[in-house]
């Protein structure tokens, strides 16, 4: 059977894993078999192709086929493939992108056979194209494909469907600049305006108070005749007496993770 | 005239001196014994009538007064110069008036003052020559005097803390009302807007005088021409409120009620045994500034007697359109550098929320555009009946603005569940559905507003968000993963602000400046001036 993993749990368990791979990746010590690694850079934009089959899931002719499927995502950024065997693909996922493109925008698509997990990871300008939820997406409609042993169809899909994605950003571009001056000028417009209006003066309100006006210094005091006191209660207030307050017992707040990672990704067990 | 007994010259009111003045061989003269020699020879004028020259706006029918002769020069309420028609009539006596004490000079300062506090201020505001323009004008009321035969049975409950103890006290006693009078006071001009005359009350009792004609020498007055059983029944239901307060006065301040009120009018007012005391007339002070520019006045009005200064200042839409400009570009620059964060469903949610604000504030600003326009507030604006009716209407209004409280929290509450959304999509569709839950009230609201007004392109402020925050919802609906519709629902709801915004500002000089007036078609008001 496939193990599926919740994403969500992934996630809160996320800094651990990161941590255990850290401490677990030089004692590894990924050894390169150069023979499963094809490359390749786009001139133009000198993003880059990783091609890391170290699990030997695709013939010679695949390897080739898929990195032309790849090349068209160099547009946007670094575009790398893995296959490896470890415990935590998520984590793998991040320190294998880390050690090809850094923090630079590109996307990675790792098979896991240990874990047997298929993972996306991307960063920078694409990741805010391809993010989490697509990444889950993806894999969500490739996983049969890994299940079956369909590699190379499977990792096809995962690229193309991310540059499907990529295509339809670039007709989101324009749209995110027109909304983000349109934004700028709704709150200028608006915070000014909050300004004036602020600032008029009306002091008195005519509803409440009324159309007649009286003068001022004209004693309108009533006296009160024959007053007796019929009740009168005095009680203690119930809270800032009790004293010592309450105490909290513990530690201070204990904080989830090593603060603002960019970069993410999803995945899915096959 | 008010002739100088020595030389013959013309005598003004010094305000400083609060007595007659002879500009020529500087005399003075106590104005409430200064008798003109050889006026006892008129005999036409019965005691308690003096004789004024009554000018009427040709363009605007507003009529002014003068019991001096003095030029007019301009209307005061529409500004229009020139074209008046003038009349000697006799006009009755009122019984009191509170004479200028503030100078025109300190008057326009205080003014000067204000304007320069105000955002963008059209620069003509601040010119000197403009504010010497401040013209002297006495201001009729109608006093009310409200009494009671009554000496209500009250029971008083008290609550208030002090230290660690909170205390409840309820008294029991006899309000001794019967033989106390007060005394109320109702514009009754028709011509001056009851919303200033609010604005700059109130006056000193202190500064009240027995009328002499010689205090309006060198000054205007308006005549009084609304019919003074329009603020009657007011006056009734005033003078029972003071009454309740003049009873809690003699209890801890704010702290203290009276428990057993009947809470229907006419109950109360058998209780108290409230009477009308009838009425009198009686003149306030008033420094007067009139601005126009093509059909909108603003007037800057003040206080004669204490300086309270009320203004209709515009803004300078230009000037105001270049800040926001700045605004806008420092925003721009801002959001480019965060532009990382800001994922397209996230963008939506804010964006709606923005919408949601200019709705909020373009409802607001249409109300206040629709009462100018329909003189909600000015009941001496109306003859008697429709009047009472705004009166009516107005105390009906109070308590409002719990319905916004309640919008709003829906919108924060919302904005909340965004925040805790894992997927910005999911969070603006979520954002998408309260805001349109929340904004078809402000449609709704602001359409029949809307209608009602003559500036029909505000119909557009109302139905754009509308149409925007529907059609986020439907597209939005599952949170579709792509990301152009977000922005595109977006574009629509920043779009629609954007509109919202403009109409709101572009059309804010409504509520800064008025309509011109037009007081020739109004029927009903009892004129106290008796034609020769
Ligand atoms: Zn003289
Ligand atoms: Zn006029």
């Amino acid at each position: 059977m496939w193990t599926t993993r919740k994403h969500s749990l992934l996630k809160a368990v996320w800094p651990v894993f990161l941590l255990v791979a850290l401490i677990l990746l030089p004692a590894k010590g990924y050894a390169r078999k150069s023979d499963d690694e094809l490359r390749y850079t786009n001139e133009e934009t000198g993003y880059e192709v990783y091609l890391r089959d170290e699990e030997d899931l695709l013939s010679d002719s695949e390897e080739r086929k898929l990195v032309s499927a790849m090349k068209p995502i160099t547009a946007y950024g670094g575009v790398a493939f893995a296959s490896v065997s470890s415990s935590n693909a998520a984590a793998m996922a991040k320190s294998l992108y880390r050690e090809w493109f850094g923090t630079d925008s590109g996307t990675l698509f790792l098979i896991d056979m240990g874990d047997r997990q298929l993972r996306i990871f991307s960063d920078g300008r694409l990741y805010r194209t391809v993010t989490n939820k697509y990444a889950n997406l993806i894999t969500d409609n490739i996983y049969r494909e890994a299940s079956a042993g369909h590699y190379y169809e499977c990792a096809k899909s995962a690229f193309e469907q991310e540059l499907t994605i990529l295509e339809g950003g670039r007709i989101a571009q324009p749209m995110r600049h027109i909304s983000s001056v349109l934004a700028a000028l709704v709150l200028g417009l608006l915070g000014n305006f909050l300004y004036v209006w602020m600032k008029k003066k009306l002091t008195r309100d005519i509803v409440k108070e009324g159309v007649l006006v009286e003068n001022e210094g004209v004693d309108d005091a009533v006296t009160i005749a024959n007053e007796k006191v019929v009740k009168s209660t005095r009680t203690k207030h119930s809270s800032g007496s009790s004293g010592g307050g309450s105490s909290r017992g513990g530690g201070g707040f204990s904080g989830g993770g090593g603060g603002f990672s960019s970069g993410g990704g999803g995945g899915h067990g096959f | 005239m008010f002739r100088c007994n020595n030389c013959g010259g013309n005598l003004v009111f010094d305000i400083r001196g609060q007595r007659l003045h002879c500009l020529y061989c500087d005399s003075h003269y106590r104005v409430d014994t200064y008798r003109e020699e050889g006026a006892d020879e008129r005999t036409d004028l019965s005691d308690d009538e003096y004789e004024v020259t009554v000018y009427t706006c040709t363009q605007c029918g507003a009529e002014i007064t003068s019991a001096d002769n003095a030029a007019v020069g301009f209307c005061t309420y529409c500004g229009t110069e020139a074209l008046l028609e003038s009349r000697v009539a006799r006009e009755k006596r009122p019984a009191k008036i509170i004479p200028f004490t503030r100078t025109k000079e300190s008057v326009a300062e205080s003014y000067g003052e204000l304007v320069k506090k105000q955002p963008y201020v059209p620069k003509e505001f601040q010119d000197p020559a403009f504010i010497e323009r401040f013209r002297g004008i006495y201001i009729p009321y109608w006093e009310y005097k409200v009494g009671f035969t009554g000496n209500p049975h009250v029971e008083v409950h008290e609550n208030y803390s002090k230290g660690n103890y909170s205390y409840h006290r309820e008294y029991e006693g006899d309000a001794m009302l019967s033989g106390t009078e007060y005394s109320l006071y109702g514009d009754a001009s028709r011509s001056f807007d009851d919303e200033i005359a609010h604005q700059i009350a109130p006056y000193k009792q202190k500064g009240m005088r027995d009328f002499a004609p010689g205090y309006l020498a060198g000054f205007f007055a308006d005549t009084a021409d609304v019919d003074p059983q329009v603020y009657e029944a007011e006056s009734l239901h005033r003078g029972e409120e003071k009454a309740v307060k003049g009873i809690l006065r003699n209890y801890r301040k704010d702290s203290a009620t009276v428990k057993n009120l009947p809470s229907r009018e006419e109950k109360r007012t058998e209780l108290f045994g409230t009477r009308s005391g009838g009425f009198s007339a009686a003149m306030f002070p008033v420094w007067f500034l009139t601005w126009r520019r093509g059909k909108r006045v603003a007037y800057g009005v003040v206080n004669g007697q204490t300086g309270e200064v009320c203004a209709d200042i515009p803004i300078d839409t230009k000037k105001f359109f270049l800040i926001s400009l700045a605004i806008s570009a420092v925003c721009f620059l801002l959001m480019e550098l965060l532009n990382v964060l800001i994922l397209p469903g996230t963008m939506l949610s804010y964006s709606l929320l923005a919408l949601l604000l200019t709705q909020t504030f373009f409802l607001k600003e249409v109300k206040a555009i629709r009462a100018r326009e329909k003189h909600e507030y000015d009941a001496g604006f109306f003859e008697r009946e429709k009047a009472e009716k705004v009166l009516a209407k107005n105390r009906s209004r109070l308590g409002g603005g719990c319905l916004t409280a309640l919008l709003w929290t829906i919108a924060l509450f919302a904005l909340v569940l965004v925040w805790m959304m894992d997927d910005p999509r999911e969070g603006a569709f979520i954002m998408a559905v309260f805001t349109f839950a929340v904004g078809v009230f402000y449609f709704i609201r602001s359409l029949i507003v809307c209608f009602g007004l003559k500036e029909k392109q505000m119909l557009l402020g109302s139905l754009l968000p509308f149409a925007a925050q529907a059609a986020a919802v439907l597209l939005t609906a599952g949170a579709p993963p792509e990301d152009w519709i977000y922005y595109g629902c977006a574009i629509g709801a920043l779009g629609a602000a954007f509109v919202t915004a403009l109409l709101m500002i572009l059309e804010y000089n409504l509520l800064t400046t008025r309509g011109l007036p037009d007081f020739h078609d109004r029927k009903g008001g009892v004129s106290y001036v008796d034609n020769p």
